[in-house]
């Protein structure tokens, strides 16, 4: 009885302890896992930060060999600069500098008998004034016809008579204003001729 | 002996669970410590190397179009533009051009106003119409050096003229025009021509190396436009004899 009693606790014993060494091998490979989850995803990181600093010498390194490169090429980059600076300032020259001879033809044209234009001004912003002599009033009246014809031929846009006022020989001296371009702002001040 | 046996069990159990809270413990701390600063600085690495080579990038562009410049080409092109656009204030070419295209179109100069400044610098000083004037130049911008001259012709001559002004080298530009009519017999007139002739001082420095380089059209109509104008660079200055002069009261 005694025999009997002790094999089926030895047996049982055996069991626990079987089941016991199943459980802490769960436990482990668990853990193990685990780590190596985590080892999965740690070494990449880790690897892919040793390969960015790497990639960034590298880029470094490659960089100052360019800059050496580009500093041999200093005296091209010099003239290329020059060349492309004064190309641009000639094409704006060019293209806002005054044409003199047509305006001075065109002016001409629109002078009538007894006016005649002692100075031609050319301003900034297409503005072109005008100043002369009217021997008589109704000369004056005429260039004022013929400036509101330019105007009406979108010659000059806008006509701006600066001043107007008589000498003592009796000529009547105006200063003109001839806009290229009607860029000015309408104001009731000066008067639109 | 119930408590040795606790005392056991406990062992036992503290043994059983030894490994995951190592493993836990292990992880734990090298997240924190390996983990977090790795990602961080793999996130800042990552950003620095995209910065790093698109700069790269750019720096080699600038040469690749720096190496393909043909230096020949761009050598005719900027003595082109170099006597249309002079680096320095164009005294003698101003003067030179202004006077040939006299000679060339028949109009009689009568008087000379022309007030450069120092010359070593890049300012003008002009006294046209009592008017001083003080231009400071800036490298790389347009400068203007103002000059009058006098004329008289008649009106077909002077209109000649003006149009030659406008096709010769250096750049000038008309601003302003006295007219008079000075024999209504002969139809003469005479015209004060106000004037400025165009320079610029080179641009002081090159560009930072990631700045790439600006388009230059090298099949630009101007240099052909500029090229077919007349120019005073054939008018040399006859160089002296290299002794002093010895009456400085006579030529």
């Amino acid at each position: 009885m005694t025999t009997s009693s002790n094999i089926n606790l030895l047996t049982q014993r055996r069991q626990v302890t079987k089941r016991l060494r199943r459980q802490n091998q769960k436990v482990v490979s668990m853990s193990v896992l685990a780590l190596a989850i985590y080892l999965a995803i740690m070494v990449p990181i880790v690897g892919y930060r040793l390969f960015l600093s790497q990639r960034l010498k590298s880029i470094a390194s490659d960089k100052a060999e360019t800059l050496q490169t580009l500093t041999s090429l200093k005296s091209v980059e010099e003239r290329y600069l020059l060349l492309e600076n004064k190309l641009s300032l000639s094409d704006q020259v060019l293209a806002e500098r005054p044409d003199s001879k047509e305006t001075l033809t065109t002016v001409i044209g629109l002078i009538p008998e007894g006016v005649v234009v002692t100075s031609l001004d050319f301003g900034a912003d297409n503005v072109l004034t005008m100043s002369g002599d009217a021997n008589e009033v109704f000369a004056f009246g005429e260039l004022i016809r013929s400036l509101e014809g330019s105007v009406e031929q979108g010659l000059y846009p806008k006509v701006v008579l600066e001043s107007l006022n008589r000498d003592d020989e009796g000529l009547y001296r105006f200063s003109v204003e001839l806009h290229s371009e009607s860029e000015i702002i309408p104001t009731n001040a000066g008067s639109g001729v | 002996m119930k408590e040795s046996l606790t005392l056991s069990a406990l062992l036992a159990k503290l043994r059983q669970y030894l490994v995951p809270i190592v493993v836990a413990v292990v992880i734990g701390a090298s997240f924190v410590l390996v983990g977090i600063p790795s990602v961080q600085s793999s996130l800042r690495l990552r950003k620095e190397v995209q910065a790093a080579q698109a700069e790269l990038d750019l720096i080699e562009d600038k040469v690749a179009s720096l190496e393909g410049v043909r230096e020949s080409d761009m050598r005719a092109k900027l003595d082109i533009v170099e006597v249309a656009l002079p680096s320095e204030k164009p005294v003698f070419s101003a003067i030179s051009s202004v006077q040939i295209q006299a000679e060339q179109a028949g109009v009689t100069v009568t008087g000379f106003d022309f007030s450069p400044g120092s010359l070593a610098t890049g300012s003008a000083q002009s006294q046209a119409n009592s008017v001083t004037q003080v231009e400071e130049a800036l490298p790389g911008q347009l400068a203007e050096m103002p000059m009058k001259i006098d004329i008289e012709g008649s009106y077909e001559v002077v209109t000649n003229y003006l149009d030659l002004l406008q096709r010769t080298t250096p750049l000038l530009a008309v601003t302003g025009l006295d007219l008079s009519l000075s024999s209504q017999e002969e139809a003469l007139f005479s015209i004060g021509v106000e004037m400025v002739a165009y320079y610029s001082l080179p641009p002081e420095e090159i560009t930072a190396p990631t700045e790439p380089l600006p388009p230059l059209d090298v099949a630009s109509p101007t240099f052909s436009l500029l090229s077919s104008f007349d120019t005073a660079a054939d008018l040399e200055i006859q160089p002296g004899s290299g002794q002093d002069k010895q009456n400085p009261f006579s030529f």
